[in-house]
């Protein structure tokens, strides 16, 4: 981040619109803002840090200029506004900020919400000016609120560091600059994500899924054991009927029974023709009973026409007059039988009263058809009664038919059994035998198909629940998948960590006692400066003793300095320094010191001066690096400041 | 600041790209949500890029 330039409109005692443009430049890259106590240094300091990150500041009355206050009329709206324009990454950006308020007949002022207070836009050099979706998110990218602290600062409020009851603020100092915070967190936050993982996938994984897959693999087997088992039956009956059949043959060559045989084959033809028959009968009385049953219930029929018709008598539902036909008629003024009618005449009202109660035609269309259905159903209802009753007589006739075919050929079955020769006898009780086999067989078979059909049915139900556990287990998979995922994501975060905080602290270390080393005019008395693995950063004089106690206000302002130079100059973020009364405190020995090297531990330096802050040998050192300069002055009179350009 | 970034992603480029993605998209939400006290939404922002990258990786495995 580097600072373009500032604007201010009604920010405390910078009453109407104001402008201040920080150096750039890389060899005058310092921009000083003189004023004596009082004038507004802390108040532009204050309007920086509010506009970037809204610091400090809860309600305009905080932050107006009391004489925009005192201009405004009662329940005239006033702002207070700063822009800070900056460049970072080569990427130009405007941010401002803005608070509203209302001026009360009591003078009192209340805030009036307003969204977009805070605005951050892109903004290139040519080219339209492009708003941010995420003006905070991109300001932390930027640098983070955290850690402004480290770069816009309190001159005078900088000595925490080399105090020894905050080493707290020196690892927090440096855990914010370097990303070791985020890098913290993200370790944190991973570790819970997976914690979190890991529970969810112990709740859904049960084996389910190979249980139902070992039961789906015994199931198809029993399925194809049944099938093979139905086969060799199968077999069996073509087996048995051809020996029959040859039984049959044979029983014919005998003079004795051959006509019986004949007889006995023909009962055996017309049984099969009859029983091909049977089966056609028996389906085509349950279609008609399952396809007409409706029409046997002629009383519900009739009561739902009357219905129809009592609505319709009251006008609830269509006549069966269509509304276009009314509405064509109404338009040509000519009755249907062919007499024209004037407007407001009699046929004309009625017809109009009939439109007025007609109902749209979709549902003219609906009831019409109902009410067609239900006739037709109606009438079908006694001719679908006498067709099934005839199907049911021709049926027990068949049925008895069959019966006395049945009798007639266990008749002459009974004759050849019990005839004198004993081959024939021999014969037909073999051709008994076989026939016996084979309705046995066809029992067998009939079982065969039912658990066939069974299992087939269990089949069908495990597949569904197979399919249901396998979406289970997919999302068991994923989960096992992200489990990993967030437990690598940590391992490599937490190497990551350990490694990068340990080298940065030892960066920062070395950094740091550099620069102390340079600024502090006691350097010979001070041997050492350390930065401790838990982040106590010590001074070690020259007789190897901790120092830091002994430390005069100067001192540990210049250790500060020191420590918050290094954490930047190692963490390289492109970020400027603004200081608020830097050298209050120092003596001339560091103040010289300081401004010899400060211009050049930063890539951008911005003072906010008092004139003895700054004067001799100080001065002279930053004056070939100051590329702007102002002077802050306070009106006593108007109690307002502007800003002067030198 | 970017150059901060580098130095940390530079630690972890020898991982699996996968372990690589997530840990990347994890710090930069983490960097977005600083400043506050407790990062509110970063736990769905870690199940949603988990969650982007397990399915990719184990895309062809599952049926949806």
């Amino acid at each position: 981040m580097k600072l373009e330039h500032i604007e201010l409109r009604n920010f405390r005692q910078y009453f109407g619109r104001h402008r201040l443009d920080f150096s750039q430049d890389e060899n005058r890259n310092v921009t000083v803002i003189h004023g004596v106590n009082g004038a507004g240094k802390t108040s532009l300091f204050l309007a920086l840090n509010w506009c970037l990150y809204g610091a400090g500041v809860e309600s305009i009355g905080q932050i107006i200029s009391k004489e925009a206050m005192l201009r405004a009329k009662p329940s005239e709206t006033v702002e207070t506004v700063v822009m800070t324009v900056f460049i970072h990454d080569g990427i130009r950006y405007h941010a401002s900020r803005k608070l509203t308020g209302q001026k009360r007949p009591d003078n009192q002022i209340i805030d009036i919400p307003r969204d977009g207070e805070f605005v951050l836009s892109r903004v290139p050099m040519s080219g339209v000016a492009k708003k941010v979706d995420n003006p905070i998110g991109v300001m932390n990218m930027i640098m983070p609120s955290n850690v402004r602290t480290y770069f816009f600062f309190d001159g005078e409020k900088i000595d925490s560091f080399a105090r020894p009851e905050k080493a707290d603020e020196v690892r927090f100092a440096v855990f914010q600059v370097l990303n070791l915070s985020v890098l913290e967190r993200a370790k944190n936050h991973l570790g819970l994500k997976a914690d979190d993982l890991r529970r969810e996938l112990k709740n859904i994984s049960s084996g389910e899924l190979e249980r139902l897959l070992e039961k789906d693999v015994t199931m198809r087997e029993n399925g194809k054991a049944l099938t093979e088992k139905k086969e060799q039956l199968e077999q069996e009956i073509r087996a048995a009927q051809q020996h029959a059949a040859e039984v049959n043959q044979t029983l014919e060559t005998y003079k004795e029974v051959e006509a019986l045989q004949k007889q006995y084959n023909q009962y055996a033809d017309e049984i099969g023709v009859r029983e091909q028959e049977m089966v056609k009968l028996t389906e085509r009385i349950r279609q008609m009973a399952s396809s007409g049953y409706v029409s046997l219930y002629g009383d519900v029929i009739e009561r739902a026409l009357a219905v129809l018709e009592e609505k319709r008598r009251r006008g609830e539902i269509p006549s069966n007059v269509r509304q276009p036909l009314i509405e064509d008629l109404l338009s040509q003024h000519m009755c249907i039988c062919g007499r024209p009618f004037s407007d407001h005449d009699d046929a004309y009202n009625h017809l109009v009263h009939m439109l007025k109660t007609a109902v749209p035609s979709n549902l003219e269309d609906d009831v019409l058809e109902t009410n067609g259905r239900l006739r037709s159903l109606l009438e079908r209802g006694p001719e679908l009664q006498e067709n099934l009753n005839s199907a049911m007589t021709d049926k027990a006739e068949l049925q008895d038919f069959l019966t006395s075919l049945y009798a007639r050929q266990d008749d002459i079955k009974r004759q050849m059994k019990d005839a004198p020769q004993t081959e024939i006898s021999a014969l037909a009780r073999q051709r008994d035998r076989y026939n016996s086999d084979i309705d046995s067989y066809k029992g067998e078979v009939v079982r065969c198909d039912l658990e066939i059909e069974e299992n087939n049915t269990v089949i069908r139900g495990l597949e569904k629940e197979i399919a249901a556990a396998k979406k289970t287990d997919e999302r068991a998979q994923l989960l096992d998948r992200k489990l990993k995922l967030a437990q690598d994501a940590t391992y490599v975060v937490s190497e990551v960590y350990e490694k990068f905080a340990e080298n940065k602290r030892l960066e920062i270390e070395q950094r740091t006692r550099e620069i102390f080393q340079h600024l502090a005019w006691k350097s010979e008395h001070f041997q050492d400066v350390c930065l401790t693995s838990d982040y106590q950063l010590e001074v070690i004089d020259r007789y190897g003793s901790p120092a830091r106690p002994e430390l005069s206000a100067g001192e540990r302002q210049v250790l500060s300095l020191s420590f918050i130079t290094a954490m930047a100059d190692v963490a390289q973020r492109e970020a400027p320094l603004v200081m608020d009364t830097p050298f209050g405190r120092l003596s001339s020995a560091h103040r010289e010191a300081i401004t010899a090297s400060l211009p050049h531990l930063a890539p951008q330096l911005v003072l906010l001066v008092t004139d003895e802050e700054l004067r001799d040998q100080a001065l002279e050192n930053l004056s070939p690096r100051i590329g702007n300069q102002y002077r802050l002055n306070f009106d006593p009179k108007s109690s307002c400041t502007t800003i002067e350009e030198l | 600041m970017s150059n901060l970034q580098d130095q940390i992603a530079k630690m972890y480029q020898n991982a699996d790209p996968d372990v690589r993605e997530v840990v990347a998209a994890v710090i930069m939400a983490e960097q977005e949500l600083i400043h506050l006290d407790r990062a509110r939404g970063i736990n769905e922002r870690i199940d949603e890029v988990l969650d982007k990258v397990a399915k990719r990786s184990l895309k062809g495995t599952l049926s949806a």
